[in-house]
């Protein structure tokens, strides 16, 4: 994985896609699921990406969560250029990532606290022993789940266990937030703090956050809307025009 | 910092645990049983041997396993004894005869063994009292360890042997074996009441202090040609250990009952991972895409392969011993566990739980977490 900066004059970015095109078929007639994909993510901003089912939000998520390698075109992701990266090197890109799925996954077997240790072992070299400790109870209390850090995750609400996720996801400051609609199934007061919580990452640390979710409610966090119609992204949008367009 | 996350999970998913480690369990039991079994028959055959009270040991050439009888020479046994460095040859005679432990008892089939009685070449637990007995002509003297078919006796009382009556002086200790019910043990001189002409089947020869036995054994070979073959004690235990599991061929036998009961383990174990790991495929493919890599899955599902390996074999140990107590009663073999043996379960169990985890882990291990998306 080249380390060179992405020939994108005047900026750093936190991810950079350049003429991208994927497809999961041989057949060169039927069209692709991303075409020529250009999309930046400057650190600090907040992008919502939005588009019908089938459109090529979660392909595009992927590439950028190096989860899957691109086909054609340029994908930089932290400074790395994903260009021919080994399987070992997109896992190493991985862990500067913070992932939040739309469903929890949580270990069924873990507390709260137990899994953001976990989580915090990908970046060992960072803490001590006390931060193993003190770190995960500081992010449960600010998801909402101080009194029920020891809880095993049966015993959460679905809400709860969405918390946790985002705190597992946060805990390590990862610079780059990916979130495939981390509220869907979520109520409106577990919804709030999640965004609140991914929403603070970006005015407090700087972060960037591409987060898909299909809640027009939700693109006044936003500073941009991408939006994607089969595989092609749409003309630019600030984001109170794409609400408003919304609710029509 | 979170340790032993494999363990974890095996702890707190108690009910799938538990039929994992009641599954090994069961195996790692039978693996023990045929084990036993095959051990029990070989360390039975081999007391004979363990109980010389000598150097070396001399058989007939055609005698290719301790279970085949041919008569030793006599001549080589004054032969032997003239060797330099040989102190005593002691002979050993053995027969079959019928055995009767009372007027109306029914017959049973018994070995004789039989030795000049002043310094008998065979140890089988000798006291003051007994040694006073051996000496005693028409006097015999039974093996404890003989399989209860010959009845409840008692010292002192009447028995018959080939139809000739003899007294019971008391009891010595050698123990069954796979094709021997039981062991009745008599001077030379009332030997020969049984068998006038019998010859010795084995002979016990002790070296001088400070003999070397190669250099003696040598010797003997030498003056004794092809007709008879010369031990020391360690070579004919190697003999006949390698004859029962090779030729007889109980190594195959047994050997197959013990992988398959390996086997059975691996299974179960792989079964019960594979469905853990499937119900978890999510968190597991989370993992991945939070940059864990494979390798830590894979020891995250060995050590859940290992946790529930020890406590099957844990339990399976504790579960063999009751079955080794029980057997060992029952039949009179030398069923018994050692920590050699304890040890090469507990390697093979392990080594079975760790192919069944790897090959389980491959579901999670193989899962895109892109597929999470």
């Amino acid at each position: 994985m080249s380390e060179h900066a992405i020939p994108l004059p005047g900026k750093v970015w936190r991810a950079a896609l350049r003429a991208v095109t994927h497809r999961y078929h041989a057949d060169p007639t039927l069209p692709p699921v991303l075409d020529a994909i250009d999309l930046t993510l400057a650190p600090g901003e907040f992008v919502i990406l939005n588009g019908p089912t089938g459109s090529g939000k979660t392909t595009l998520m992927t590439l950028v969560g190096a989860l899957r390698r691109h086909q054609s075109g340029f994908v930089e992701v932290l400074g790395r250029n994903l260009e021919g990266a080994s399987e070992s090197q997109l896992t190493a890109l991985r862990r500067d990532i913070g992932f939040i799925f739309q469903d929890h996954h949580l270990f069924d077997a873990l507390t709260p606290l137990e899994t953001l240790r976990l989580a915090m072992q990908l970046k060992a070299d960072r803490y001590g022993k006390r931060d193993y400790s003190e770190r995960p109870a500081e992010w449960l209390q600010r998801v909402g789940l101080d009194g029920r850090m020891n809880a095993r995750p049966r015993s959460l609400s679905t809400g709860q266990r969405q918390c946790v996720a985002v705190a597992r996801a946060l805990i390590n400051e990862p610079q780059l937030i990916l979130a495939d609609e981390p509220t869907a199934s979520l109520d409106a007061a577990s919804a709030g703090i999640a965004l609140e919580t991914l929403r603070t990452a970006v005015l407090e640390r700087d972060a960037t956050v591409l987060m898909i979710t299909h809640d027009s409610r939700q693109f006044a966090l936003a500073d941009r809307v991408v939006s994607l119609l089969d595989g092609r992204v749409q003309p630019a949008l600030s984001a109170a025009a794409m609400r408003h367009s919304s609710n029509k | 910092m979170i340790k032993g996350l494999g363990a974890k999970l095996v702890m707190r998913d108690a009910a799938r645990s538990a039929v994992a480690v009641g599954g090994i369990a069961v195996a790692v039991l039978i693996a023990f049983v045929e084990m036993g079994f095959m051990n029990g028959v070989v360390d039975s055959h081999l007391r004979m041997v363990e109980a010389a009270r000598g150097d070396l040991v001399l058989l007939d050439a055609r005698r290719s396993h301790l279970n085949k009888w041919d008569e030793i020479l006599a001549i080589r046994l004054p032969q032997v004894r003239a060797v330099e460095g040989v102190v005593a040859v002691s002979p050993v005679y053995q027969a079959g005869k019928t055995f009767r432990a009372g007027p109306d008892q029914p017959d049973h089939r018994i070995v004789v063994v039989a030795f000049p009685p002043d310094n008998p070449p065979l140890d089988l637990g000798w006291s003051a009292d007994t040694m006073a007995l051996l000496r005693t002509p028409g006097t015999v003297l039974m093996d404890r360890l003989s399989r209860s078919i010959y009845g409840k006796l008692e010292a002192g009382q009447d028995v018959w042997l080939e139809g000739h009556l003899m007294r019971l002086g008391g009891f010595v200790s050698l123990g069954p074996t796979i094709v021997i019910d039981g062991t009745i043990a008599m001077s030379e001189t009332t030997f020969r009441s049984l068998e006038p002409d019998g010859g010795p089947e084995m002979a016990v020869v002790r070296l001088a202090p400070g003999a070397d036995p190669a250099q003696v054994k040598a010797r003997v070979t030498a003056i004794s040609g092809d007709s008879v073959q010369v031990f020391s004690k360690r070579e004919l235990f190697d003999r006949e250990s390698d004859y029962l599991m090779r030729v007889a061929p109980l190594g195959l036998l047994f050997g197959a009952g013990m992988a398959a009961g390996l086997f059975v383990g691996l299974v179960i174990c792989y079964q019960v991972l594979y469905v853990a790991i499937r119900r978890r495929l999510a968190a597991y493919a989370t993992l991945k895409a939070m940059g864990f890599p494979n390798g830590f899955v894979l020891r995250t599902v060995l050590e859940q392969a290992w946790a529930v390996g020890l406590a099957g074999y844990g339990v399976g140990l504790a579960l063999a011993a009751l079955a080794y107590h029980v057997l060992a009663a029952k039949t009179g073999l030398a069923i018994e566990l050692n920590a050699a043996r304890c040890a090469s379960i507990a390697a093979a169990c392990l080594a079975a739980c760790t192919v069944a985890g790897a090959l389980a882990a491959l579901k999670a291990m193989r899962t895109p977490p892109a597929d999470l998306f």
